[in-house]
């Protein structure tokens, strides 16, 4: 009898974590004609709620990563379900590129979201 | 008045003796010699205990049980006595009897180590025919004799049943029509090692289609020039089988079922009931099929779609 008890707890404890939903979240996919690393070789994103900064973000480019490249954005509440994201191409410091989106969240979802980097 | 009260009794006395109301034979369950002898040897009486295996022996309807009972303790008796040439064969007499009405031996259980071991001896230096003696039998149907050859054998020895059938109870002083006064001479054929056997069919042979019938019987193993090895049974004293439709099938010392039909158990015992299926034992069903309902939900979670990056991925943020 226990063990049947252990059995069905068991069972409904993989149930409902079977049914829980996904966090929402965006893939972010940055296109534009650049080389990396001759024409670039960094990336910063921000990324705003409004006309604040809710988090910022740092990459390095390199022959593994080149462009069009994606990064997902990705909140496990529904504090931001509305985000701009500005994006910025650089080159030993110097920005080469800048790109801009705006973006939904959906609730147990991932969103496709497209950016294209142009020389300013 | 007197006088004529005591002719009335004496005509009703004579009237009642007369054969028309002479009551059936009916044997006794127990053999009360038998049972003396017991004692007798109990007691360590010898002498008196083969005087009353004597009387034994001579009563009508002994069994097969009681005929093994009979010869373990006459061989008991007779090597317990100061050692005779002629009492020693007497005894290997009657061990080779009780082989064959009790050819598992156990009647030899409650005899003295001397009479086993000569029963032991005579296994192993001559040849001996032992067959399950049927009782009664179905009649109607194929009837398998079977023997097995054990002991000293030099070649292949041949095997033959003598038989011969009789309508009911056979009376010698009263033959009634139909009886076989000859016996039927058939070859058992070999069945594996040291085995023998053939299947008298109901209708062939002399053999009885149906009907309560007796059969009687022996078993012979002759050697080479037809010299006679052993037999079970006697042309004097054969096996007795009754043949009957009503009557339930009994073999051996200990009531083993008879053998007829094509060789299968005229009264095979019920087969077991068949084993519960796997699948319908909760015990095995219930840990199984919980570990499988398990297995693939964790499966579904793990496998469930989770928002990835491509190849040329970042990774991910994640925002406060």
């Amino acid at each position: 009898m226990k063990r049947l008890a252990l059995i069905a707890s068991a069972l409904a404890l993989a149930l409902s974590s079977a049914c829980a939903q996904q966090d929402p979240a965006l893939l972010v996919t940055l296109k534009g004609q650049f080389r990396v690393p001759t024409d670039a070789d960094a990336l910063d994103l921000d990324v705003l709620d409004g006309a604040t900064v809710i988090k910022h973000a740092h990459y390095a480019l390199t022959v593994k990563t080149p462009l069009p490249v994606s990064v997902s954005i990705v909140q496990s509440g529904a504090a931001h379900p509305h985000v701009k994201i500005n994006a910025q191409l650089t080159l030993t410091g110097m920005v080469v590129a800048l790109g801009t989106t705006s973006a939904d969240f959906q609730s147990g979802k991932t969103v496709d979201v497209a950016m294209t980097l142009q020389t300013p | 008045m007197p006088v004529r009260l005591a002719l009335m009794l004496l005509f009703l006395a004579l009237a009642l003796s007369g054969p028309g109301h002479s009551a059936p034979i009916e044997y006794r369950a127990t053999n009360q010699n038998l049972e003396e002898a017991r004692k007798l040897v109990a007691k360590g009486r010898y002498e008196d205990a083969l005087d009353e295996l004597r009387t034994a022996e001579q009563l009508p309807g002994n069994t097969n049980r009681q005929r093994a009972d009979l010869y373990a303790l006459r061989a008991t008796s007779l090597l317990a006595l100061p050692p005779l040439p002629a009492w020693h064969e007497a005894a290997i007499e009657a061990l080779v009897a009780l082989a064959h009405v009790d050819p598992d031996g156990t009647a030899l259980g409650t005899t003295s180590d001397a009479v086993r071991a000569l029963a032991q001896q005579i296994r192993s230096e001559r040849l001996l025919v032992l067959t399950d003696r049927l009782v009664t039998a179905r009649s109607g149907r194929p009837l398998r004799i079977r023997a097995r050859v054990v002991g000293a054998q030099v070649g292949a020895p041949q095997i033959f049943v003598n038989y011969r059938t009789e309508r009911e109870e056979y009376d010698p002083k009263d033959p009634t029509p139909g009886f076989d006064e000859e016996y039927v001479r058939v070859p058992l054929e070999p069945a594996g090692a040291s085995l023998y056997e053939v299947y008298l069919r109901p209708g062939v042979g002399g053999v009885p289609a149906g009907g309560e019938h007796v059969l009687r019987y022996f078993i012979e193993a002759t050697g080479a020039g037809a010299a006679l090895l052993d037999s079970n049974g006697t042309v004097q004293d054969p096996i007795r089988v009754q043949l009957s439709e009503t009557k339930l099938e009994v073999a051996g010392v200990g009531g083993l079922a008879a053998l007829d039909e094509g060789g299968k158990p005229a009264h095979p015992p019920p087969p077991p009931p068949p084993p519960k299926p796997w699948y319908k034992r909760w015990e095995i069903v219930g840990p199984v099929g919980g570990a499988v309902v398990v297995g693939v939900v964790v499966a579904a979670i793990l496998l469930q779609p989770k928002p990835q990056a491509p190849s040329g991925s970042l990774g991910q943020v994640n925002l406060p």
